[in-house]
């Protein structure tokens, strides 16, 4: 069940990604939800437990942003690795404040990362296949990137605790149904 | 810790896969896993669209309440003015009608069009090209004109899919269109530049242009039908190599708002 709701916060995602945000905002100007969700499952999950979700998520955001399959996935695992490697995040979770401007700041860094990184996989792939479309993601303005990279950065907050909230182990009925009969005893 | 330990390993295995995967979706074969991962979400898409559509426009007139009644008084004062306008240019379409039938000519065909929502777009850099909810579906063809108003300009369409299509806007950097300037015939090349912008260059130095002046499709090539408006002209320079003249391109459309479309399927 915690499998598809997270299957299904993907595909919600996706559709505000591409669909919802975009009536709201400039498109220089809508967030990175896929960003986000890579860094809430890393804190989360750790490395190996999210990489076929992450995998997964990238696979749909190569799909709605018409780039070549593969290309959004390849930054999404480098910057999980990246943050995966940073572990000192995880530490933070009982100072809540702390925690919060830590997730917001990687989150916001890992945005930068992100186009960076495409940046370099689509020059790469311009070298190898010649007839594809450049996609230039720091053609914005400075201050639609600015507002982008601060929205990637917020929706981090509430897209971890939806994941840890999904995420969260259910309360054993048996184990609750023998300390229920050891305090009746 | 060496550096193959467990998950190092597993980085280097998922990065080998999905440069296969890359290179494999490079040569083309991508086009059915993408159309059906939009085939899937595209009623959502649309339903999503909508839905964000109302409620943004709810929140749009909330706020706009004030300027209404300016913005009414124009818009009386203008339908004033365009209604002098429809009167003079039936008498013009009335002469012309009757020139024709003395020249023996066919009238004008009209454009066969494929009305479309707009379900989707670009969600990261310049926001240059849409998602509409039509596709191989509805005959809808690479390269078909798509305007909106009837008349006015917007793109192209770039990748067919089932039920979607993909259409590059002519603000995209990558987009080509051939143009005219109605008032002088002034033959050049429109462009998309950084942003939403347009632009329209390789017009000799021997044409007279300027601002103000109409910018619409010539037909050349025959991918788009002749006469669809692109936009006015505004500034007018020299290239770099001073060999043509260039001039940026106001288009009457908010690219960034696009919500209905319609794609030329016949022409």
């Amino acid at each position: 069940m915690k499998n598809f709701y997270l299957f299904l916060l993907i595909l919600v995602l996706f559709l505000f990604q591409y669909s919802a945000l975009g009536v709201f905002l400039k498109s220089e100007q809508i967030p990175n939800l896929f960003v986000a969700l890579t860094v809430s499952l890393a804190v989360i999950l750790g490395f190996e437990k999210s990489l076929g979700w992450v995998i997964l998520s990238g696979f749909w955001l190569d799909a709605g942003s018409f780039w070549i399959i593969g290309s959004g996935s390849l930054a999404l695992v480098i910057i999980l690795w990246l943050i995966d490697k940073i572990k000192a995040i995880a530490e933070f979770r009982s100072k809540k404040h702390w925690f919060a401007i830590l997730l917001f700041l990687t989150a916001g860094l890992s945005s930068i990362l992100f186009d960076g990184l495409l940046e370099i996989i689509f020059k790469t792939e311009k070298i190898f296949f010649a007839d594809i479309n450049p996609v230039h993601l720091f053609s914005s303005s400075g201050t639609d990137y600015v507002l982008k990279t601060i929205g990637t950065a917020l929706s981090v907050i509430p897209l971890y605790f939806w994941v840890r909230q999904i995420l969260k182990k259910p309360k054993m009925p048996l184990l609750r149904n023998t300390k229920e009969l050891r305090n009746t005893n | 810790m060496h550096f193959f330990s467990r998950k190092n390993t597993k980085f280097i295995f998922a990065i080998v896969v999905l440069l296969i995967v890359v290179f494999i979706s490079s040569r083309g074969v991508d086009g059915p896993a993408r159309g059906a991962a939009l085939w899937i979400v595209s009623p959502f898409m649309k339903t999503f669209r909508i839905f964000s559509g109302g409620f943004h426009g709810f929140f749009q007139f909330l706020g706009s309440i004030g300027d209404l009644k300016k913005e009414n008084e124009k818009l009386i004062e203008k339908n004033q003015q365009l209604e002098a306008e429809i009167v003079r240019l039936k008498n013009i379409a009335e002469e012309n009608n009757l020139l024709r039938k003395e020249l023996d000519l066919l009238p004008r065909n009209k454009y066969e069009l494929e009305t479309s929502f707009v379900i989707g777009q670009e969600a990261f850099g310049a926001g240059s090209s849409i998602l509409i909810d039509k596709g191989a579906n509805k005959e809808i063809k690479e390269g078909m004109a798509v305007i909106v108003s009837n008349g006015i300009l917007v793109g192209k369409v770039s990748q067919v899919f089932f039920d979607t299509a993909k259409v590059t806007l002519i603000a995209d950097r990558e987009s080509v269109v051939n143009g005219e300037v109605l008032e002088s015939g002034a033959k050049g090349i429109v462009r998309g530049t950084y942003g939403l912008g347009i632009a329209m260059d390789m017009i000799s130095q021997t044409e007279v242009i300027k601002e103000g002046d109409t910018v619409i499709t010539s037909g050349l090539g025959g991918s788009l039908p002749r006469g669809l408006f692109v936009g006015k002209i505004g500034q007018v320079s020299q290239s770099e190599d001073k060999l043509f003249q260039q001039a940026v391109i106001f288009s009457p459309v908010d690219f960034s708002s696009l919500k209905v479309v319609s794609v030329v399927k016949k022409f």
